[in-house]
């Protein structure tokens, strides 16, 4: 929406990100002849959309000016519930799906609540709502490795199912990013969290709920987080609550290579997720090449470092 | 004022941590009339248009609107007693475009609460031009444009939406003398339609030539009241700087 | 604005104060003033205070630094890795990676102008990937006897020395000297400060560059302590400080703190970590607790800044 054009170039309908990832892939195929298989393209796509859907809700939480970096915790906590609540028959099914959303969405409004109505700094707010979460998961299963005895079909189809050959998860990702598409560039709520991440207090003065919104904006985060747990729990069946916290941090990688302005008020969902099949192709290459976790980590740092800084280069010139 | 004033202010009080910013103002503008609120940076002004506009609550007294005690939650609500403020910081949001500025808060929508952008366009569109004709491209973020079309917009959707009390904070501030003119016309036409005008301003002359009557708030005090027609700028003056009027003769 | 002031000071004593109350609760618990305890006690807040007087200093400047948690283990496996050349060139070569990412930090925030909690964060998972890339996720040994003795000290630890030692220099260093002066001013208002002709760019380059020599030297004296160097430690040593330094008085805008104040920040969540280590609370609930209190704290600060602006 802000960057909506009006009679200007090409630039202001494709950020240049939708440019990288074409780059990416292209480099990608030539790197590796395994690259453009089906079956790792499909896996290229499906890691993608786990943290593309955790990235979708920070998106949002960003262009309303704000961090929620207890994203990856929601994340965890929701796997670990869905796998508690035993999806074992259809009942437990829909249960397994609904409340860790619901919970999701609750932690949200709480990190959502202590933000825009108590005014906390959201990045320190949110990582110790994340340790909470944490140590909550932790001691609610004793630091054990979560399994479900006996997953019903139907739970297991949520991640595993294939309509027309690809994969439900990807279904659903790419659904979730035309619908905040929507949401964001033409509803009112959009449209007020833009103005709150331009200027939250000219904002107020034009009356917009700014508390209602922001928070809102939180609960959503919360909820996506936790939608996506609850598809880590229907894909792997089970969960290892010690791994916790590898999604926020590429997710947060995405949302700022996509183009969301760290001061809020300017990002677009689509963009987010052409971010996050560029980290996926990268990180998946490394993979195919060789290069473990800690080179993954360090690549990414330096993405993130290099986006933002390009970005804030650009705004800069663009601004004199 | 014979009948009840447009909108009222009575013994409005507002404490900041211990501050006692406005000690118990009286206030009132009437239907077309253009009342002028003078006074140093610190003596309340910006308080007490705060309080109008429905960014704080006051302490203590009772705001009046058309003689009826009224309270504001939020700016939302002292907008829709038809209480518009044109702030001096213009309080545009930066990242959105003329239209979105124009309409925000109150955005046209059609089903659904979805954005009906066009028309939002057309009628943005058409305020802007009828404000300034040359103001053209409102598509883009405000932080590209002059301080003139920022001001313009401002100015535009405060009046556009059924306004009955604009409140014009500093409105000459950052204006030339061309600009200022034109305010000066935005006023005269605005109260012919009947609409109050609550000017704050630390320009004397200005206010002596713009206003019916002009307030003087001094530590957070209504210190004196005058009709320009009767009194002389220096008297004015006086009234801001010692918070009261010299003897006749004596003022320089 | 006086009486403002005096409200903020009283919040702030009502969060500082849990320390005594802590302290006589704490008495009750069994152990609690055992000579073994209070030097496990000493042990652990000399790592982590020494963090946090660079954490605060850089919070004072307006900035943030959550990479001290990395640099930390960068620091503890650099020092091992070092040691065959001596100590010296161990304890120099730590402080000298702590303050290269300290000035990778300050140049992301001051030259690229990124927010800092994001360029520091940045930094924290580049160093984080660097140096588990290179132990290949696995700690370093060092067992040299000058080393070792460096993680001992009888009857006080040599770390406990170090980081009071450490507290003192930054205090003088930032309520007796101008640097200090000109940091406060910074992290108030950049621009005044900039106006007033001070070098903002390099007052805060320098307080990063502290932050992670501080951070890197307490990784250097854990690692003594623990006779390795690992890659994976410090992960919560990001939440510890900002805690310790939110109840000592700093705040996430800047401006505000004092050394004093964080260690008292400090002894109290140390306390409150060693008692619940005591009464044998798992470490999951004792990861609530800290994350529960930096929201709360968090928030505290959120609405404290609201009841002062007007």
């Amino acid at each position: 929406m802000s960057t909506r054009p009006g009679t200007r170039s090409i630039a202001d309908f494709v950020s240049p990100i939708w440019i990288v990832l074409v780059v990416a892939i292209v480099a990608a195929a030539l790197i590796s002849d395994r690259f453009l298989s089906p079956n790792n393209v499909l896996a290229v796509l499906q890691q993608g959309v786990i943290t593309g859907i955790v990235a979708l809700g920070m998106t949002v939480v960003l262009i309303g000016g704000q961090f929620d970096l207890s994203t990856g915790a929601i994340v965890m906590m929701a796997a670990v519930m869905a796998l508690l609540i035993g999806p074992s028959h259809p009942a437990g099914v829909a249960a397994a799906i609904v409340l860790p959303v619901l919970a999701g969405a609750t932690v949200g409004t709480v990190n959502g609540l202590a933000v825009y109505k108590a005014g906390a700094n959201s990045i320190v707010a949110t990582i110790g709502m994340q340790f909470f979460l944490v140590g909550a998961v932790l001691a609610a299963v004793s630091g054990q490795h979560v399994r479900a005895d006996d997953i019903a079909a139907s739970f297991s189809a949520l991640a595993g199912a294939r309509p027309l050959g690809i994969p439900l998860p990807v279904v659903i990702f790419a659904a979730l990013v035309a619908a905040l598409s929507v949401v964001m560039g033409k509803t009112v709520f959009g449209r007020h969290v833009y103005a709150i991440g331009g200027d939250v207090e000219a904002s107020r003065r034009a009356g917009i709920a700014v508390v209602r919104t922001g928070t809102a904006t939180f609960a959503l985060s919360g909820a996506l987080a936790a939608f996506s747990g609850v598809l880590i729990a229907s894909l792997v069946g089970h969960v290892d609550p010690t791994a916790i916290g590898r999604y926020e941090f590429p997710a947060l990688t995405a949302v700022v290579l996509g183009g969301t302005s760290l001061t809020g008020g300017v990002g677009r969902p689509a963009d987010t997720a052409a971010a996050i099949l560029v980290i996926a192709v990268i990180t998946n290459v490394m993979t195919i090449l060789d290069y473990q976790y800690p080179v993954q980590l360090l690549v990414q740092g330096i993405v993130l470092a290099g986006a933002v800084a390009y970005y804030s280069w650009r705004r800069a010139e663009f601004a004199r | 004022m014979a009948a009840a004033a447009l909108v009222e202010l009575v013994g409005i009080t507002r404490h900041f941590a211990g501050v006692h910013a406005l000690k118990g103002v009286d206030l009132a503008v009437g239907a077309g009339e253009v009342v002028a609120l003078v006074g140093h940076n610190g003596a309340g002004k910006s308080v007490l248009v705060q309080i109008l506009s429905g960014v704080f609550a006051p302490t203590g007294g009772e705001i009046r609107v058309a003689g009826r005690p009224v309270t504001f939650a939020s700016p939302a609500d002292a907008r829709r007693y038809g209480i518009e403020t044109i702030y001096q910081t213009l309080a545009l949001a930066d990242n959105l475009d003329a239209p979105a500025n124009f309409f925000l808060g109150r955005e046209l929508r059609r089903a659904f609460g979805f954005l009906d952008k066009k028309r939002m366009s057309s009628e943005a569109a058409r305020a802007l031009s009828d404000l300034n004709p040359n103001f053209i491209d409102i598509e883009r973020p405000v932080r590209q444009m002059s301080g003139g079309q920022r001001q313009a917009i401002a100015i535009a959707r405060a009046i556009h939406f059924d306004v009955k009390l604009l409140v014009m904070d500093e409105p000459t501030a950052a204006l030339g003398p061309h600009e200022t003119a034109q305010v000066g016309e935005l006023i005269a036409r605005l109260r012919s339609q009947g609409i109050g005008i609550l000017l704050i301003s630390h320009d004397v002359r200005d206010v002596m030539r713009l206003a019916d009557r002009i307030v003087v708030l001094k530590n957070g005090e209504v210190v004196g009241e005058v009709r320009p027609a009767d009194s002389s700028e220096d008297e004015v003056v006086d009234l801001i700087i010692r918070g009261r009027r010299l003897p006749s003769g004596s003022a320089a | 604005m006086n009486a403002g002031l005096f409200r903020d000071t009283l919040i702030r004593l009502s969060l500082r104060t849990p320390l005594l109350p802590l302290l006589v609760a704490a008495s009750f618990v069994d152990g609690f003033w055992s000579t073994g305890n209070l030097r496990t006690l000493a042990e652990s807040v000399s790592v982590d205070g020494i963090i946090v007087i660079g954490m605060t200093v850089v919070m004072i400047a307006g900035g943030f630094d959550l990479a001290v948690g990395s640099v930390l283990a960068m620091g503890g496996v650099v020092a091992v890795l070092l040691l065959p050349h001596g100590l010296v060139a161990s304890a120099l070569g730590a402080a000298a990676a702590g303050a290269a990412a300290g000035l990778l930090s300050g140049t992301l925030v001051t030259r690229l102008r990124i927010n800092p909690f994001i360029a520091t964060l940045a930094v924290m998972v580049m160093v984080r990937g660097g140096i588990l890339a290179y132990t290949d996720t696995r700690p370093v040994v060092g067992l040299e006897d000058a080393f070792l003795a460096l993680g001992g000290g009888r009857p006080l630890p040599y770390a406990f020395l170090i980081m009071l030692a450490i507290a003192v220099a930054a205090h003088v260093l930032l309520s007796e000297r101008p640097w200090g002066r000109h940091v406060y001013a910074v992290g108030a208002d950049e621009r005044a400060a900039a106006m007033a002709g001070l070098r903002v760019t390099r007052i805060k380059m320098q307080c990063y560059a502290l932050s992670g020599v501080l951070a890197a030297l307490a990784g250097m004296l854990l690692a003594a302590r623990l006779g390795t160097g690992s890659p994976i430690i410090g992960e919560a040593t990001p939440l510890t400080a900002a805690a310790a330094a939110l109840i000592g008085g700093a705040s996430l805008r800047g401006g505000e703190g004092s050394i004093p104040g964080a260690v008292a920040g400090l002894l109290f969540v140390g306390c409150l970590v060693n008692v619940m280590n005591l009464l044998g609370v798992p470490s999951y609930y004792q990861r609530m607790v800290i994350g529960a209190m930096l929201f709360a704290l968090v928030v505290t600060d959120g609405v404290l800044l609201r009841l002062r602006r007007r």
